[in-house]
Formats: structure tokens, sequence, C-alpha cells
């Protein structure tokens, strides 16, 4: 599968310090920020637009970042208006292990628990956390350190925003490498 | 995955555990799972026919025992454990380091290791209403007073008095029909029977029934301390000014059931949130009401998952598995089906099956001589000091009506008794000497045998409702027990009526 989309892979810019695994599936026009942490098996796709990615994010294996026309969008609506849409994701986030995210703007400290999706016309804020198997596919935007958890998506406000992990990027960027081949960075420094 | 989950189905669904139900001693139908044997009655008894007692007290989550008098003081809460008050997930306690001021230097910062409270599902944390975090990992979580609290333990510190003093009249005029004694009569019209005695000129030393109730006294001046009575409140505290134009932050405030697990200080916002003290669990044994044996003791230890009596009817009463039935089901035809009896002793046994009409006939004619268990020695008897040992019998509500009248097979099946080694074992039971009836049984493999069954379906079912059939399971059941004391095992032949569900009509 990832050698089908090679020529994506000029596209893909990869900042000085980020961790890209290679086993990642990349595609589409995607910029990866510094110190951000992109486990094998992880899926971006920029195929509506492109996607921009902050920095000191962690990025689990089998999340999937799309976005755009893909796995069951309402395809007519969103082609209309998703012609140049970007997507925006903000620094200090976490998308745990296949989670789904369509959102097309997130922002700072906010985590994608396990199996969870968010929905295109949602927004994040700044430190939201989505639970393990949370839906939300509103049209809204998210007010800061919201939580949504259980089955029945109950919201509450958090004082705080959830800690960074910058502990566990730092090891992951020191670990990673030794067992992986990564993607190289594409920019200078 | 999905259609694997579809034909296997959940072997805990209620769906499938409801297509083979027994009848329990008091005739209500149960599955063979909820159900326990007596094996002193000899007779299966089900949730209500055995008498649930407490053993102990123990904390779900840190595993604590404690005796129900402390558990009561406690209010039947640990602690040291908490829920979150917010979703009723367990709290965890994180640690973290807070730089303080050095206690020789203060202008130097020392990092010290400080605790709070995290539910990992909501990511409630104990800071989010101030509690400040604590030196110490747990243990020192200030508790919250309840509102009013001490007019709150004023009143039940009267309505104990109450009790007791009712208790104790209870008492008293269960001996007045015997003989009416100067001792009862002046315990009732309230002379203390510590003066009644001085007056008697009896000695103090001997204790009489009465006085056993212990705290007699403290009982009767509890109720002379009455609470003082309610005051309504003559003036009101104002409501803010901006109640109707304040926009409602929802996620602020608590859901019901938040509210209501928090009846000392019910949150309205989300501020007023505190600790809530994790319920403790209880271990219960089970008691047969009839000869009041034990049917089922779990061990002490929480931690432990294991019974040191336990009695359950999978353990004793052979189990009936539908195996097979025939797909086309139409009103007023004979539906086929193969039941799977499996014997789960130790014990060969031999299974017959009756008719509802034949299980009537002879349940009748044993009633006239009861060939029941052996009767219990009198000075075995129970002293039935407990609660009142008495069966009440199902109602109509819970019987299962019939709409097809089963066809048993003639002749008894016998059923080797369980092995566990069997599956390593090629030469299987001993079945020299068992002549199978073809025409009954339909197969046979180590302590499971396939017995053919048919069933005439009533000619005004409807399609799609299920059809309900009874028959009595009769077999030969080795009483263990009474083997160690006779040095003989002893035998019977015990019924149970069975009610299988054999899918929707066609």
């Amino acid at each position: 599968m990832s050698s089908g989309h090679g020529h994506h892979s000029s596209e893909v810019s990869i900042s000085p310090g980020a961790v890209v695994c290679k086993e990642s599936i990349l595609v589409g026009e995607i910029t990866i920020g510094a110190r951000t942490v992109v486990h094998p098996k992880a899926v971006i796709k920029a195929l509506a637009g492109p996607i921009l990615i902050g920095e000191n994010n962690l990025i689990e294996d089998q999340a999937r970042i799309v976005n755009g026309r893909d796995e069951g969008e309402a395809r007519e609506a969103s082609e209309k208006r998703d012609k140049q849409s970007v997507m925006i994701i903000g620094n200090h986030n976490v998308f745990e292990v296949d989670c789904h995210s369509t959102a097309l703007k997130i922002g700072d400290n906010n985590v994608l628990e396990s199996k969870c999706f968010v929905g295109r016309s949602t927004e994040l804020t700044n430190g939201c956390i989505v639970g393990a198997g949370c839906q939300i596919d509103t049209e809204e935007v998210l007010p800061e350190n919201t939580v949504i958890y259980g089955s029945q998506n109950h919201r509450r406000r958090q004082g705080d925003r959830p800690a960074p992990q910058t502990l566990q990027i730092d090891f992951l960027t020191k670990v990673l490498p030794n067992y992986h081949h990564l993607k190289k960075p594409t920019k200078k420094m | 995955m999905a259609s694997a989950a579809a034909s296997i189905p959940c072997p805990f669904d209620e769906a499938l555990l409801s297509r083979v139900q027994y009848t329990c001693s008091c005739g209500a139908p149960q599955t063979l799972s909820r159900l326990y044997f007596c094996r002193h009655c000899w007779a299966p008894r089900c949730g209500y026919c055995v008498s649930h007692e407490v053993d102990s007290h123990y904390c779900p989550h840190c595993l604590e025992n404690m005796p129900s008098a402390e558990a009561r003081l406690k209010k039947n809460r640990c602690g040291n454990c908490f829920d979150c008050p917010v979703c009723a997930h367990n709290l965890s306690t994180r640690a973290t380091s807070t730089p303080v001021p050095r206690p020789d230097d203060p202008s130097q910062l020392v990092a010290k290791k400080v605790f709070y409270l995290v539910c990992a599902f909501c990511h409630w944390t104990s800071r989010d209403i101030g509690l400040p975090d604590q030196a110490v990992a747990s243990g020192a979580w200030p508790d919250l007073e309840p509102h009013q609290a001490a007019r709150l333990a004023q009143i039940q510190e009267h309505y104990r008095g109450l009790a007791q003093r009712e208790k104790l009249e209870k008492e008293s005029r269960r001996f007045l029909g015997r003989k009416l004694s100067y001792m009862q009569l002046s315990d009732k019209y309230g002379v203390s029977s510590a003066v009644a005695r001085k007056r008697a000129g009896l000695p103090p030393a001997a204790r009489s029934q009465l006085e056993t109730a212990s705290g007699a006294e403290a009982g009767r001046n509890a109720v002379e301390l009455a609470p003082s009575p309610a005051v309504a409140i003559e003036e009101v505290e104002v409501l803010p000014e901006d109640l109707f134009t304040r926009p409602v932050v929802l996620s602020d405030v608590m859901a019901l059931p938040a509210r209501l697990s928090l009846l000392e200080q019910p949150p309205v916002m989300a501020r007023d949130l505190y600790l809530k003290h994790k319920h403790l669990m209880i271990k219960r044994s089970q008691r047969c009401r009839e000869c009041e044996h034990n049917l089922c003791k779990p061990e002490y230890n929480p931690s432990s998952i294991k019974f040191k009596i336990q009695l359950a009817a999978f353990y004793h009463v052979p189990e009936v598995v539908i195996y097979r039935v025939d797909p086309v089901r139409k009103p007023g035809t004979t539906v086929r089906f193969i039941l799977k009896i499996v014997n789960p002793t130790q014990h060969p046994t031999q299974v017959e099956f009756l008719s509802m009409g034949q299980y009537q006939a002879a349940r009748q004619s044993l009633e006239g001589a009861p060939a029941g268990p052996p009767e219990i020695s009198p000075d075995k008897k129970p002293l039935g000091l407990i609660r009142h040992t008495m069966l009440v019998k199902a109602g109509e509500a819970q019987q299962i009506v019939a709409n097809a009248q089963c066809l048993v097979p003639v002749g008894q099946v016998h059923l080797p008794q369980r092995d566990d080694a069997a599956e390593y074992d090629d030469t299987g039971p001993d079945i020299k000497n068992v002549v199978d009836d073809e025409k009954i049984v339909a197969w046979r493999k180590d302590n499971r045998v396939g017995v053919h069954f048919s069933a005439r379906i009533d000619s005004d079912v409807t399609p799609n409702t299920p059809i309900m059939t009874s028959m009595a399971l009769k077999f030969l059941y080795t009483n263990t027990i009474s083997a160690l004391e006779q040095k003989e095992a002893q035998t019977a032949e015990i019924m149970i009526p069975v009610h299988l569900n054999l899918g929707p009509a066609s």
C-alpha cells in the first residue's frame, strides 16, 4: 500500500527533529512540525487539501488523520466545500491508537483517545479530551478544556489542560530510530 | 468478526439461558446455572428459596476486609478509596513533585512529592475543586461534614431509642401470653428492671431474660432526649439578581446521578463536588430455608473467588441442552428434537423422562407417603433463631404455559459418571452392559447422551411465537454426604420439571 503513493512523498515536508516512521502512510501535501512523532502504521491523508501539523504532537499507530473525501465521508457535500480546505493541527496534541480525526481545526494540548472519532465540522480548541470510543460529529467549536467521556458522550469542563507528553515524546525520539526506518526531514535546519 | 459473533452466542445471553429452564422446588422456572441444590433436602432451590446472609464486608478496590460493626460505623464505605463524584469510576492516586522552600533555607526551592486523585475515565481531579495536594498517598484526605450533621445525629439517636423501646415492649408482650410476672409488668410500665429487682428483694446478680437485651437503660434515657422540633426559616436567602440573565453553562451543572450519589451535600455545580468514599461490597452466603444448611459459602478472603461450600445445581443435576430442533415447526404438527443430557456428578445415573401428566401423578402418590430425605434428628434440628424458615410458593404469573405437548421417550437412559480425564482416555467409560434403545438414544459420548424427543405443537399457535414444551427429568441422585456417615451411598430418584423453548413457530 505504501509503495502505491510514492509520488506523493515529495509533497510531504518534515521539519528537522520530527520522527516520522517509514511505515507510516502519508498521502498528499503534509507538513509535519519539529519534535512531532508519527508511529508506524499511522495514517495521514491529505485528500481534499493540505494538512499542517505543528510541533510536539504524538500520532500513535493506526491513528487516522484524514482531510477530505475518504472512508465514508459524505462525498458530495464535502466536494463542493472542501476544494481547498486546509487542515491545521496545533502543538502538543496526542492522537492515540486507532483514533480517527477528520476535524479541520485542532488547537493545542488536545487528546484524542483510542478509537474515538472527530467529525469534519467539529473544531477542537485547546486542552480538549475526546474519550476512548467517543464520537463527535457536530458542527461546533468545543470550548477549551472540554472532556467528552463515556458511551453517552457526556461532557464536562476540566480545570487544567492535560499535561503535555514531553517525556514520552523524548523517549520515543530516542527509541524509535533504533527499531524503525525514518522518513528524512525535508526542510533544512 | 461480526459473523462469527452472530453464530456463536454469548453463553451468558439471557435469551440463550432461558431456552432451558428447570423448576425450582417453589415452582418458579429458573436456569440451571442460577439454581442451588440442597443435598440435605434433595431439592433444587432458587434465589428466593434461600436466605442470603452477609459474610463479610470488603472494599472492592483495595480489598480490605472489615467486620460488620466497623463497616456500619464507617457507613459501609472504605476509608481510603474514593469514587469519582462525576462518573463513579475509581479515583486513582497520582504522584507529582512540587517545589517547596527548603526548611533551613527558605530562599531555595526543593522538589517535594505530593499526591492528588485523578479519574482515568472522565479526567476529574481533586485539584478541580481546589483540594490541596496531600503529602501522603492515602488516608489523609479531609472528609466532608454532612449538612446539618449534628441535628441528624440527634434525630438518629432519638429514633434509635424509640426502636429500642419498641423492641423491649414487643419482647415483653411475647411473654405476656405465657405467664404475667411482676418483673415483666414493671418493665412494661416504665419501672426499670433494676429498680424492680430491688423492690422485689431479688439479688441483682441474677440476670433475667429481660435484662439480656443490653442497653435497656440507655435506650429509655435516649427517648427522653427528644430532638428540638424543626423550625421554619423566617427569612429566605435572596436569590442573586442575575439568576435569569446569567447564561447557563451546562457543563458546570451537575447531572442528577452525580447529585444523588453525594447525599451529604448534593453538588449542584461542578465546584460543589467532593470526594466520594467507595462503597463496600459484601460476600454473601446462601442458606436453605427449609433445613438451614449452607448451600453456598465463599472463602473469607476478599481476593479469593473460591467457595468453601458450593452446592450449585449444575454440580448435581443432569444438564439438559437443546442439541438439535427440526427447522420447520408448523402449528398442529409434531416437531422432533434431540436433547443432550450431561451427567456432572462422579456417580453413574439413570435418567428417565416424564410427561407433565405423569409427573403430577407421581407427585401426588409421593405426597401420600413422603419418601423424601431422612428426617433431621432432633438434636440437629435448626434453632430457627435467625429468620422465618418457610418457602414461598411461586405465583401463577411465574408459571410457564406450554403450547406444545412433549412426547417423552419411554424407558431409562444410563449416563456414565463425569470423568475429567475422559478426553485422554481412549477406552471410554464402562458401558458394556448398557444396551441402548436406538429409538431413544441418538448418540452417546463419555458422560453425555443425545436423546430423541418430539412435541406436538398446538394448532392455535401463531407464527413466530416461541414454542414452549415441558417435561420432567427423573434421575438417580447419589448422595455423597450420607455416604460419609453410613459407609454406603444413599440414592434417591429426583424429579424436576424442565421447560424447553424450541424456538419460534413457523
